[in-house]
């Protein structure tokens, strides 16, 4: 991270710049991704209520647990994923 | 739902019990209502982890357990109807000693009753289940141990006896049951809270944690009491485990579900009676459930818990099925099994309604009947 | 293992919490104020969090004047303050558990006091869930408390003042809205209710200031009109808006498109219910704010002894109403919990109820102006979703009707309805509506799905460090004595 707070994330591998104190919601919206997770059908999802109810943005970290963009700070180095709900067992 | 005046044969209560003896009597081409006071399958049967394991059950039904889950598994053959059936199998772990030895005799029990089941070591029970927890000492395995998804099963139950020309009325409280003459139509008028009335030749007392109550408008004592289970269910996750893991120490069932949600009970208790209709989560076991599941499986730790319910069960004071003519009049029964009932209840059900159809079958099973606790 | 003892504790550190939590403090109540945020201020007093933010602030001086206050009035030893933290359980009288992302713990409480906010009303119409489609608080927190503009342009569509302010914020930072589109079509109205608008006293500066800004900005405004579908593949591309007719239905011949990448969308607030319901509080159905509200008295005390619930969480009605309410129910939750109040505080209760009283006039004028009648059931078709969690459609809902299955909690074991992991938020209101405007008597009440904890989905890892005592096996001689 540097002195203005710049770091660098990545989402389904791809590059992302976020600053400091940023959600990954929000640093992903700055860089023109809104489609965050695929629904029980196979629908694109993003970014809703942007206040931790509604679940829509909900993404794996670091290939554990899931959280929802909207409340969860970016962090450098994190890998973020889409979660795919379609997928089955 | 509006009932019918008279049917050959009135179940009270919807749960799984209720319907397992509804489905093959209205596939005999009898007429069948089941009354619920609540919503079908809103009890003891949806407030399980649908569980058909082999190697959790007593030793003293075990002669019925194939059966049992063979009727599971034919349900779409039978009664067209799915059920979220599924046998991958399952293992039953060990953490300590003293365990590991409780389940090598459990599984000695278990083999001389004809069961196909055996114990696995550390490494055994570690490569079918690389998922388990550093504690896990031990496992048994039973490839037949399998699971139905009470939340699939129930509506598919109700419709499945609908199809077949059964009503199952939700909504309708029992109030009175009144024994008519002696005749075999009209025998009984069974009066719901609503003031409708539904005629009937037979009985049965499905009831669950009510069957008391009901058995009393029947004028029989049958001594029961209630256990409050609670149940847990996960966000959907991509698959961790692919076994039915009981716990041969603590209490636990785990499974993950085709949706990939992970499903965990076991029968740990909650709070509540059927006097208050509480029935609500204790916090404390609730937190003694999740642990002894993430020890089991520490991979589930990171999944969110999204939604606990607790329902009432009933138990014998032997914790064994109670199963047959209820009292003195050969058109009243009951049908009822605690610590397994999901998983028997449709050999049992059959079983009762073959008993119901043919005067000639009414010495089955006689081991199971209520008549134990006649005083 | 000691559960720790206070006398109060509140939950969330909005508006109507962070009032509370210091009028409780300051009766010398001992004060646990938890919120779900990691932030103090809820929706209205969110403060910038990036350390770059560049948009140009959007608080004024007054209330960062007023903020200033309300942080001093909970900076005493008397108030421990949890940020990140969310109630997931209540029982007894009272035992909250809390959760802090990384481990559960248990407080006891003499009294709570539940400032929970609320959450954006939206129906579902063709299109709503395409990424880009965000709710006005969903725009709020982005260019407030993040400094980051929604994709545009934007369209602004729904009801109520939060979608103006939501608009003028938009266009105050320099964001290309395309359209403002306003449900409620009675401009009248503010005439008519003139006499009780009066009582909003700084409202109404703030009301003229945001008008001025979309005035200014000639961005075109339409009113009596609504959004009937949005499109695109993979997120938003562009949204239909029609006329309202009298009937509350849509004209749908005058439909016209327009190009937008990002909807922000609303019908007004409703209170989140999740902990009143948990308790059992009682409600009332109040339509014209937010729906199901909590029943409180004048000590805005709940159905629950012990239980008071304050601002919008309880009843829709805006930051000055939301401060008078937690001062309010600050006071009277420490005295519940046996503190006495000094003539002072006596006193300041008397203004607050007062105040309480005007701005509840001013709140039923600005209802009546936003007042509209919109038939949002005309909109769905089969393929609609109405659960956004487990994806059932209208048509799903619909052919459980065929079926005979009709009830909330039928339908919910018939399509998982309500089962997702916003665990039944986004869908179980508009499910209670659409249950009974489709049954036979629309005023029947309907049982609905009941609230269990986790009140808030948790880890399950959370929960294995609290100290317990050894569980108590009964002793069964009945082995195994596992359920299915």
């Amino acid at each position: 991270m540097n002195a203005n707070g710049q770091l660098n994330f990545r989402f389904d591998g791809q590059e992302i710049i976020g600053y400091a104190g940023e959600s990954i919601a929000a640093a992903l919206i700055a860089s023109g991704i809104s489609a965050t997770r695929l629904s029980a059908t196979g629908m694109p999802r993003g970014y809703f209520c942007g206040m931790g109810v509604c679940w829509e943005c909900v993404v794996r970290i670091n290939g554990i647990n899931t959280v929802r963009a909207c409340r969860q700070v970016v962090e450098d180095g994190m890998i973020v994923e889409t979660v795919n709900a379609a997928e089955k067992l | 739902m509006d009932l019918p005046k008279v049917a050959d044969i009135v179940i009270i209560g919807a749960g799984i019990s209720g319907l397992s003896v509804a489905l093959p009597i209205a596939k005999a081409g009898l007429s069948v209502a089941v009354l619920d006071k609540n919503e079908p399958w809103s009890d003891a049967s949806g407030a399980n982890a649908g569980t058909l394991s082999i190697q959790v059950k007593r030793a003293e039904v075990l002669s019925l357990i194939y059966e049992s889950i063979e009727r599971w598994k034919r349900m779409p053959e039978d009664y067209g109807i799915e059920v979220g059936f599924g046998q991958p199998g399952g293992i039953r772990v060990a953490t300590t000693e003293a365990e590991y030895n409780q389940l090598e005799k459990s599984v000695e029990v278990q083999k001389n009753k004809g069961i196909d089941v055996r114990m696995l070591n550390r490494e055994a029970v570690r490569q079918l289940g690389p998922w388990l927890g550093p504690n896990v000492m031990a496992g048994s395995l039973c490839l037949y141990d399998s699971y139905s998804n009470p939340l699939v099963a129930g509506n598919a139950m109700v419709a499945g006896a609908r199809k077949l020309g059964g009503v199952i009325a939700g909504g309708n409280r029992v109030s009175e049951i009144r024994r008519n003459a002696m005749s075999d139509i009209d025998r009984f008028s069974i009066k719901t809270v609503s003031g409708d009335t539904i005629h009937a030749s037979h009985v049965v007392n499905a009831a669950g944690a009510w069957a008391g109550e009901i058995s009393s408008m029947l004028g029989v004592k049958l001594p029961m009491e209630v256990d409050v289970n609670m149940l847990t269910v996960t966000e959907p996750s991509p698959p961790i485990f692919n076994r039915v893991v009981t716990h041969v120490g603590g209490i636990l069932s785990l499974k993950q579900l085709p949706n990939g949600t992970c499903l965990i009970g076991g029968g740990w208790q909650g709070r509540g009676s059927v006097s208050s209709g509480t029935k609500n989560i204790d916090y404390e076991r609730f937190l003694h459930n999740m642990r002894v599941a993430a020890d089991v499986i520490p991979k589930i730790r990171d999944l969110h818990i999204l939604r606990t319910w607790a329902g009432f069960e009933a138990v014998a004071p032997d914790a064994l099925p109670i199963m047959g003519q209820l009292g003195e009049d050969d058109h009243v029964w009951t049908l009822g099994c605690a610590r397994g009932g999901y998983s028997l209840a449709p050999a049992l059900g059959a079983r009762l309604a073959e008993m119901i159809l043919n005067p000639s079958k009414r010495d089955t099973l006689l081991q199971f009947s209520p008549q134990r606790f006649a005083p | 293992m000691t559960i720790e003892e206070v006398d109060v504790t509140i939950i969330g550190a909005g508006a109507a919490g962070l009032s509370a939590a210091g009028e409780a403090a300051r009766m010398g109540a001992r004060v646990v104020l938890v919120d779900d945020n990691q932030h103090p201020g809820g929706q209205y007093f969110r403060q910038p969090s990036p350390q770059n933010y560049k948009c140009k602030s959007l608080v004024s001086e007054k209330d960062r004047h007023r903020f200033v206050q309300l942080l001093k009035g909970i900076d005493t030893p008397l108030v421990r303050y949890c940020p990140g933290t969310t109630v997931w359980d209540i029982h007894d009288q009272f035992t909250i558990g809390l959760a802090d992302g990384e481990r559960s713990r248990r407080i006891r409480s003499a009294a709570i006091v539940i400032s929970a906010g609320a959450r954006d009303h939206v129906y579902p119409f063709p299109g709503w869930t395409l990424p880009g489609v965000i709710t006005a608080g969903g725009s709020q927190n982005l260019i407030k408390g993040m400094g980051i503009a929604p994709a545009a342009p934007v369209v602004v569509a729904g009801n109520g003042p939060l979608l103006l302010v939501a608009a003028a914020n938009l266009v105050s930072v320099g964001v290309e809205v395309a359209a403002v589109v306003e449900a409620s079509n009675r401009p009248w109205n503010i005439v008519r209710h003139a006499a009780k608008l009066i009582h909003g006293g700084s409202n109404l500066g703030l009301a003229i200031k945001y008008l001025k800004i979309l005035y200014k900005s000639k961005i075109p405004f339409l009113r009596g009109y609504g959004v009937i579908a949005a499109y695109g593949s993979e997120c938003l591309s562009a949204v239909d808006v029609a006329p309202i007719i009298r009937n509350g239905k849509f004209e749908r011949s005058q439909a016209r498109r327009i190009t937008a990448k990002t909807m922000v969308t609303g019908m007004g607030l409703t209170p989140s219910l999740e902990l009143p319901r948990l308790l059992g509080l009682k409600e009332t159905s109040m339509p014209l704010r937010g729906g199901p509200n909590i029943i409180t008295n004048e000590k805005m005390m709940s159905s629950v002894f012990g239980v008071f619930v304050a601002g919008d969480g309880s009843s829709i009605g805006g930051v000055e109403l939301s401060l008078v309410e937690g001062r309010i129910a600050g006071i009277n939750a420490a005295i519940h919990a046996g503190i006495g109040a000094s003539e002072s505080m006596q006193l300041s209760l008397t203004r607050d109820l007062s105040a309480h009283r005007r701005l509840c006039k001013f709140r039923s004028g600005l209802e009546r102006v936003f007042m509209n009648n919109v038939d949002w059931y005309d909109l769905l078709t089969p393929e609609t979703i109405i659960c956004r969690c487990e994806d059932v459609t209208w048509g799903k809902l619909h052919k459980c009707k065929e079926k005979g299955l009709i009830t909330p909690l039928q339908l919910k074991a018939a399509t998982r309805i309500g089962m997702g992991r916003c665990q039944g938020r986004n869908c179980l209101g508009t499910l209670a509506a659409l249950t009974s405007h489709e049954g036979d008597d629309p005023t029947k009440e309907q049982e609905m799905p009941r609230t269990r904890p986790p009140a808030r989905p948790i880890l399950l890892s959370e929960l294995l460090h609290e100290q317990l005592p050894p569980p108590e096996l009964p002793d069964d001689p009945h082995l195994p004595r596992q359920q299915d």
